[in-house]
């Protein structure tokens, strides 16, 4: 096969894959159920090249691909005040991969629109958020799979047998035990417990202990994002939540944890201080949806929201999936999100596309990786605060230190 | 000092960057000025452009291998990495870098603690094919 007979696009996958499997020491390669491709985003004109290498080589997908958040909201760029290089640019390399087979999902939660492999199945993942999501909800197997090597792998329909595809490789390492002073209510919980891990867990795989059992699946998706923007997690076990943690002895495959660190009220205060540029003063933009805003989450904001009315110079952008603003609009929740003066943007997110104009100096976010994120890619300053928090920052138009 | 060479051949010499503090390129590094802009890393604001960067290991998110790519087409990537664990990700744009651009970014893998936090001190470094290493 690697003599390219199954065609030029799935040799120059194998040939890549076959190095990548040397350098993980891998012997074997395992097939893909299917694959989620974060290389779509247009970070600049080599990810065009690839994508334009791609196409020449007459690539098509050989397992269901799905694409994640682009650099463009596609029907709407032009109208948001996108360059028209950037965008053309960023439309181009979407086109690519369409022709390649692969579905346009356009969003970074593609396990929320029903992409969900099955318990303990195979898949070649991209998107540190939905890597952790697939390995740790889901119970699917995926590596930390790099932009590019995510759709090598579609292409080929395999991948190198190594790393979180061997069930010894998921061995939770480091043990974190939410300590009692914490309270458990505050809805930022999630992205600060998971910010704290990701901080401390080094490339090792934590296991949490003392999360609510009622967690929803939005507050696992905040908390693993979190992880995988301050760390690179990529699986993480929260005993009595996910599939392969009913309890720290399973969760360590009955070895002992290397460390234990208690997660104090004080330690995830400093945390939230450390996701915060500033505390007081006027907040310009509010940015919810990192990852992909659910119906869940639009819901809990219409309930926020409703009857209110935000301040007339900030701006509120909502990002999320074409299919969430569907399922969204159809249940209502989008008109009195409006209303208060909400904007729902679809396929893209603040961090990707040039959403947030000049005059934007503060932004506001409930979001552990909107906040990471954003001083550095965006040059902005950020305020990390729950979705109450800045629901009240959009109505007032500033924060007070007070409240953090 | 032995290393593992894991992706390119030689490297250096060139002068050094060490950080205990993995760095994610993605948020972390801009392709276009060579320069570190995570506002939370210690590097913020070097120029990893030439350098020899040691750290960890990789760290956030899987598009720092597009990153590491268009820094090789824009001229400005760092000489060469230095690891103590391989991070695929990093690999992946060293890798498509070679295939399509025909120049990469060599990596090298020094798990040895004791040999790894000798590039803490180090001014210069290089290595040749075989994963000989020198320090200065």
């Amino acid at each position: 096969m690697r003599r390219g007979e199954a065609g030029p696009a799935v040799q120059f996958a194998l040939e890549v894959l076959l190095r990548m499997a040397e350098l993980t020491d891998a012997t074997s390669f395992v097939p893909i159920a299917s694959a989620h491709v974060d290389g779509c985003l247009y970070e600049g004109d080599a990810v065009v090249d690839f994508v334009d290498h791609l196409t020449a080589l007459g690539a098509k997908v050989a397992v269901p691909t799905t694409l994640n958040a682009i650099s463009v909201e596609l029907s709407q760029w032009r109208a948001q005040g996108v360059p028209t290089r950037f965008g053309d640019q960023a439309v181009r390399i979407v086109d690519g991969y369409l022709a390649m087979g692969a579905r346009p999902s356009f969003s970074c939660a593609p396990y929320a629109m029903g992409h969900t492999p099955a318990f303990g199945q195979h898949v070649a993942w991209g998107e540190s958020n939905a890597i952790a999501y697939a390995n740790s909800v889901l119970g699917a197997r995926t590596d930390r799979y790099g932009d590019f090597l995510d759709i090598l792998a579609a292409i080929a329909g395999r991948v190198p047998y190594q790393g979180l595809h061997q069930t010894e490789r998921r061995r939770g390492e480091l043990r974190f035990v939410l300590a009692d002073d914490v309270d458990t209510s505050d809805e930022a919980l999630y992205p600060l417990v998971g910010y704290a891990i990701g901080l401390l867990s080094g490339g090792r795989i934590p296991v949490v202990e003392g999360l609510p059992a009622d967690a929803r699946p939005d507050d696992l998706k905040a908390l693993l994002a979190a992880a995988a923007s301050s760390g690179a997690v990529a699986l993480a076990h929260l005993v009595g939540l996910t599939p392969e943690a009913p309890d720290v002895i399973t969760a360590c495959q009955g070895e002992p944890p290397s460390s234990v660190t208690h997660l104090s009220a004080a330690r995830l205060a400093e945390v939230r201080q450390a996701l915060s540029t500033k505390t007081d003063g006027q907040v310009d933009a509010v940015a919810l949806g990192s990852p992909h805003f659910s119906v869940g989450e639009f819901r809990e904001l219409a309930h926020l929201v409703r009857g209110r009315r935000m301040a007339s110079q900030v701006r509120l952008l909502i990002t999320t999936s074409q299919f969430m603003r569907d399922r969204a609009q159809e249940e209502g929740l989008l008109d009195p999100i409006r209303a208060f003066g909400g904007e729902i943007i679809a396929d893209t997110c603040v961090l990707l596309s040039p959403l947030l104009p000049q005059h934007v100096r503060t932004v506001m976010t409930n979001s552990g990786k909107y906040a990471h994120y954003i001083p550095s890619l965006l040059q902005k300053d950020v305020v990390f605060g729950s979705l109450a928090e800045c629901v009240a920052a959009a109505e007032s138009g500033h924060v007070r230190g007070g409240f953090l | 000092m032995r290393g593992r060479v894991a992706v390119g051949g030689a490297a250096g010499p060139a002068p050094v960057i060490f950080t205990t503090d993995p760095l994610s390129l993605w948020g972390g590094f801009d392709p276009h000025s060579g320069l570190v802009i995570d506002a939370h890393h210690p590097l913020l604001g070097v120029s990893l452009s030439g350098r020899i960067v040691v750290m960890p290991a990789g760290r956030g998110s899987s598009t720092s291998s597009a990153i590491l790519l268009e820094s090789v087409r824009a001229r400005t990537a760092p000489a060469a990495f230095v690891f103590q664990r391989i991070d695929p990700v990093f690999a992946i744009g060293a890798l498509v870098a070679e295939k399509l651009y025909g120049r990469t970014v060599p990596m090298v893998i020094v798990e040895n603690e004791q040999d790894f936090s000798a590039f803490a001190a180090a001014a210069e470094a290089s290595w040749d094919e075989g994963g000989d290493i020198s320090v200065r």
